[in-house]
């Protein structure tokens, strides 16, 4: 699994310092959550990772996202190909306006199918119908949608827009997922759903997530990373991070006499 | 990761691809930058032939327009007179009826009246001036004969009247979308002390969509000014110099589409026009952007 | 009087022009409807118009008025339709919001306000004589794409600005470039806003008259067999024959021509009120 290395990593929005030096390395195979308070650079820091910073205008990046031995932010590297190799799952469920099937089929249409010998092909009808299969089948979504894939994703619940948007994101066959706040739209029993899918994603992925609800730090992340004003004050451990925060800051955020 | 080892080949063809695309799409844009400036460049470069030989004073303060014959005279008053005459009186109206037909619509119709009444402002906005024009001409013009008796058939009440009919429409979508766009918790609040409908209305919302509703009249009075077909079919198109609404006019743009076919290519006559159609451009744009910049305002303080 | 009748008396002056409104339209689509239903027949649509026992082009028909509107209409479509939906796509896309792009659309916005008549003396000075395309179909259907162009574009732009940011960014995020992006998602789900927008400015093209009376339409022009043949178009024809000295004959042609004119206008703009609704009901984001 992919490990993500972040050194020295600067943005700005025009005047705004928004990340200040940020310094982390996030593990594959387990789930680091980022918290912090409102404007803290939380979601700038997951967006720099696939670069949709980029479409910001005025935004400006310093410093390197390492993953897999390859600085993203590298003059020859070509942004469409990261992002096609990183999956993101956004704050409010945004399927497309088409049917389930076209929405988990899009990604793999416009990219291709890429075969053992990493040459790439036009996906075939067969390959699309087994790639929708089986992404929706990982996001705990096949059961409720195998009969209506031909309706219009709008139809769905908001908890179940946001698992199509996980499907989606996973038929790209990422090696890391980004998580921006994916519940905060959604009711307790669609979030239960979507944390007890994290947890049964990040054996086969790199798992990144925002949130501003600590519990739900505390339920899934194996590692935390909290951010203040564009610092990062504390990482390590969940555990260690919630228990015995090593940073005033970081505990009086915990403690919930701040934010 | 497989995606950062795709053949280099793929890349640059997308590469290509995308910015062959991006091109396209910028030449399209350029399209109405460059139509603008041609515009401009046009109207100010066909001008300075007479610009240069005439007093400006003259023109814009001359009471005689006889650009044509032995001894032209290029005193565009008359025209802007007409302009303004047929302007002022069609906002008299329009203003008002505009304003409280936006107002019903918007605030107190119910949805169904609503769906009448939207679809029968389109239809009114969409009318071609001609067809305006010609109702001037043929019927609207018989009953201001009845009424006041005017020496002339066509007159300026006519083309008045009926540009204060073209206005509407647009007064209304300009004016009701600001009403919409007043936050409603400030409706609610306003409700919610005791105050009537009515109350809210003249306390809370319309001073709220104020700059939105100020807007709509600076445009639809560049509308009313820049409106050609149903003034020439209107107002009678006589050049004197009057103040008199029931006396035939010749309003700026009438007297471009009468008299530009009449101009010789290249003599002072055309030029001449050119330096009209220079004035009617730099009002109706001066308008344009007063009411841009008060609606961009607005927006501002409710986003 | 108290708050109550107060109000009362303030909704019924409201009402009282909102009723105002509808009964002018009435009485004027009524007008045209009752002057012209008469004059309909299968000559009219067939024949030429034709001079009378006079010399008045009063007789005959409005065939190629109606064609040569059909023309016009045509041109508007080829130039102004591609070059205002991609030019706005591109200021909306790929622009994105800074101090340039609002500049340019507050151009585009400002040239949307600019008289016909305007364009018109530019389309004689540029087209006709400078660039020498005489008065002519094309000087005059060139000239009208002129007066279309922002139209098109303030109608894109909407459209295309109905789509949310979401939308944009799930596309992006899943590494489809920003054509792929425009091309999957942005224009169809702006398809029927497009087109809406589309119809009704073509309807307004059907309908002008001040920038097609100075490039390239003639009295006795028949239906034109190339671009640099003048031209005939209901709207002219209609002022025309306000214009004529013959008045009892020229009058009920006026009216039936008109008729027509406001036919076609209507119909599109049904078809577009409908497409309207229609697709609101299909993207409720």
């Amino acid at each position: 699994m992919s490990d993500i290395a972040v050194q020295d990593l600067n943005v700005w929005f025009d005047k705004n310092h928004a990340l200040k030096n940020v310094n982390i390395t996030v593990g594959g195979n387990q789930i680091t959550a980022i918290i912090g308070p409102s404007g803290c650079g939380k979601s700038t820091f997951i967006r720099c990772i696939n670069r949709m910073n980029d479409l910001i205008a005025g935004c400006k990046v310093e410093g390197k996202v390492i993953v897999d031995g390859k600085d993203i932010y590298d003059k020859d590297v070509d942004v469409v190909d990261i992002r096609k190799s990183i999956g993101m799952v956004f704050q409010k469920p945004n399927p497309f306006p088409k049917s389930i099937f076209e929405n988990i089929a899009y990604a793999p249409r416009i990219h291709g199918v890429t075969d053992e010998d990493g040459n790439v092909h036009k996906a075939s009808k067969q390959e699309l119908a087994e790639l929708v299969e089986w992404s929706l089948k990982r996001a705990a979504l096949w059961d409720e949608v195998k009969d209506r894939l031909d309706k219009s994703a709008y139809n769905l619940s908001g908890g179940q827009q946001q698992r199509l948007c996980i499907a989606r994101a996973l038929a790209i066959k990422p090696e890391i997922i980004l998580f921006d706040e994916p519940c905060s739209a959604l009711d307790p029993i669609a979030t239960a759903k979507i944390e007890d899918l994290l947890i049964d994603l990040k054996n086969d992925y790199t798992v990144l997530i925002v949130t501003h609800n600590m519990q739900q730090a505390g339920r899934v992340a194996d590692k935390t990373a909290y951010f203040y004003l564009g610092d990062l004050i504390e990482y390590g451990e969940t555990k260690q991070i919630f228990e015995n925060p090593k940073q005033e800051l970081t505990e009086q955020y915990i403690t919930g006499r701040m934010g | 990761m497989v995606a950062l080892k795709s053949k280099k080949n793929n890349r640059y063809m997308r590469k290509i691809f995308e910015g062959g695309m991006t091109g396209l799409l910028l030449a399209c844009a350029l399209v109405s930058v460059l139509v603008l400036l041609m515009v401009f460049m046009f109207l100010l470069g066909n001008s300075l032939p007479f610009l240069q030989n005439n007093d400006i004073w003259q023109f814009l303060t001359g009471t005689h327009w006889l650009p044509f014959g032995d001894f032209p005279s290029y005193g565009i008053l008359p025209l802007f007179v007409g302009t303004l005459m047929v302007t002022l009186v069609a906002s008299l109206i329009a203003i008002p009826v505009g304003l409280g037909a936006t107002i019903y619509l918007s605030e107190i119709a119910s949805p169904q009246v609503r769906n009448v009444l939207k679809p029968v402002i389109e239809i009114l906005a969409g009318i071609p001036s001609v067809i305006y024009g010609l109702f001037a001409a043929l019927v609207l013009s018989d009953w201001i004969m009845v009424i006041f008796e005017p020496n002339t058939r066509l007159n300026a009440l006519n083309g008045a009247l009926i540009l204060a009919v073209m206005m509407i429409p647009i007064m209304v979508s300009v004016a009701e979308e600001a009403l919409n766009s007043v936050p409603r918790n400030l409706r609610e609040a306003s409700l919610a002390l005791g105050a009537t409908r009515w109350e809210t209305l003249k306390m809370t919302i319309v001073p709220a969509a104020l700059p939105g509703i100020v807007a709509a009249i600076i445009l639809s009075m560049g509308r009313a000014v820049g409106e050609t077909m149903a003034v020439i079919m209107a107002t009678g198109n006589s050049t004197q110099f009057t103040f008199n609404i029931l006396a035939s006019m010749r309003p700026l743009t009438a007297a471009l589409a009468i008299d530009v076919p009449e101009a010789t290519v290249g003599s002072m006559a055309y030029y001449s026009l050119f330096a009209v159609g220079l004035v009617l451009f730099i009002i109706t744009f001066a308008l344009n952007l007063v009411a841009e910049y008060v609606l961009a305002r607005f927006k501002e303080a409710y986003h | 009087m108290n708050r109550r009748s107060k109000e009362a008396l303030f909704f019924n002056i409201f009402r009282g022009c909102a009723l105002f409104v509808v009964i002018v339209l009435v009485v004027i689509l009524g007008y045209i409807l009752i002057n012209g239903v008469g004059k309909l027949s299968i000559d009219l649509f067939t024949q030429n118009p034709a001079p009378n026992s006079h010399g008045a082009m009063v007789a005959g028909g409005i065939l190629s008025p109606i064609v040569g509107t059909l023309m016009l209409m045509a041109i508007v479509l080829i130039i102004a339709v591609p070059a205002g939906v991609f030019g706005a796509v591109f200021l909306v896309e790929y622009g994105g919001n800074n101090r340039i792009s609002r500049a340019w659309w507050m151009i585009v916005n400002n040239l949307a306000g600019v008289p016909s008549i305007v364009w018109g003396l530019v389309g004689v000075g540029l087209l006709v004589y400078y660039l020498n395309f005489g008065l002519s179909l094309l000087a005059a259907g060139v000239t009208l794409s002129f007066v279309i162009l922002p139209l098109i574009m303030v109608a894109t732009k909407e459209a295309i600005e109905a789509i949310p940011p979401s939308i944009r960014e799930a596309s992006v995020a899943l590494g489809a470039t920003k054509w792929q992006t425009v091309r999957h998602h942005i224009l169809p789900y702006s398809a029927s806003g497009i087109l809406t927008g589309i119809i009704l400015s073509l309807s307004r093209a059907a309908g002008e008259t001040a920038p097609i009376l100075l490039t390239g339409v003639a009295v006795n022009a028949a239906i034109p067999s190339s671009l640099s043949d003048s031209v005939q178009a209901l709207p002219y024809y209609i002022y025309l024959m306000t214009q004529t000295s013959d008045r009892s004959a020229a009058i009920p042609m006026a009216y039936a021509a008109a008729l027509v004119l406001i036919g076609v206008i209507v119909l599109l703009n049904l078809g577009a009120i409908i497409l309207r609704n229609r697709y609101r009901q299909k993207y409720r984001w």
